[in-house]
């Protein structure tokens, strides 16, 4: 029986400080993802606790013949993201993702290592819901597409085809990041 | 785009290495600790202080008045003691 097995029994046998193990052996995981998938890192932290929470309360459902513990608290952990982003007031995307990404928009060539990162960050936020989840379970978490098509319950194919598209969404971003800076270049 | 100088394999690494903030784990346990069994006796309101003062003293004239002293007492103790 492995380490998080037997965490598993004895939560479920009533043991609450068990669980604890399984909060450290995930925690930054599952703030990373409501941190990618929200962006607001406030309301992430108090999602990943909440994701927790619920793990806790409804452990007696996990069942470990469909799948692992992981998978089943990020199914909770997307559940809780997209509750939050119905509560929260939507915002319209008026661009596509790739003219977010306009060369008006690209920083200048003194563009700093930040400024890149942040350009990258809002062009995952304008990524639509569902893209964007499954790229940062694939890309950021290296999760397989076999697990994420269970934690999205859609088709391993579907799940290629919105990291295929959301990669090349970002990488076009970069790309035109690039020659805009080429372009103004000495 | 996966050359180790690469941006995007910049950014994506940074992403990965975000961590859960240090008292995380502890607002957890808290959040899930069961609430407190400790059981505090009510301070009885200042309306329902009144409002049994008044009855005390309704009895004890009622007593007086109806001159049953003896058994209005013991009706008294019974019902306020």
């Amino acid at each position: 029986m492995s380490t998080e097995s037997q965490q598993i029994a004895q939560v479920l046998q009533g043991d609450r400080e068990a669980f604890r193990g399984l909060v450290e052996a995930y925690q930054n995981t599952v703030v990373r993802v409501c941190r990618s998938i929200l962006g607001d890192h406030g309301r992430a932290e108090d999602l990943a606790q909440e994701t927790f929470v619920t793990a806790y309360r409804k452990m007696d459902q996990f069942d470990s013949s469909k799948g692992t513990f992981a998978v089943w608290l990020f199914t909770i952990a997307r559940r809780a993201c997209i509750n939050a982003s119905k509560k929260s007031v939507a915002i319209p995307i008026t661009e596509l993702p790739e003219q977010a990404g306009s060369p008006r928009e690209m920083p200048d060539q003194h563009a700093s290592r930040s400024e890149t990162f942040q350009a990258l960050d809002e062009a995952l936020a304008t990524l639509s819901e569902e893209h964007r989840r499954a790229f940062v379970f694939a890309e950021v978490e290296e999760l397989p597409y076999a697990e994420i098509a269970q934690i999205e319950q859609i088709a391993v194919g579907t799940v290629k085809s919105r990291v295929s598209r959301a990669k090349h969404v970002l990488q076009g971003l970069l790309r035109t990041t690039f020659q805009e800076l080429k372009g103004n270049g000495p | 785009m996966n050359s180790p100088n690469d941006p995007y394999a910049d950014w994506l690494r940074e992403k990965r290495e975000q961590s859960a903030p240090s008292a995380f784990a502890d607002e957890v346990m808290q959040a899930i600790a069961p609430a407190s069994t400790h059981v505090s006796i009510p301070i009885p309101s200042r309306r329902l202080q009144l409002i049994t003062f008044w009855a005390k003293a309704a009895m004890l004239v009622l007593a007086a008045v109806v001159g049953v002293g003896r058994y209005a007492v013991l009706l008294f103790c019974l019902l306020f003691s």
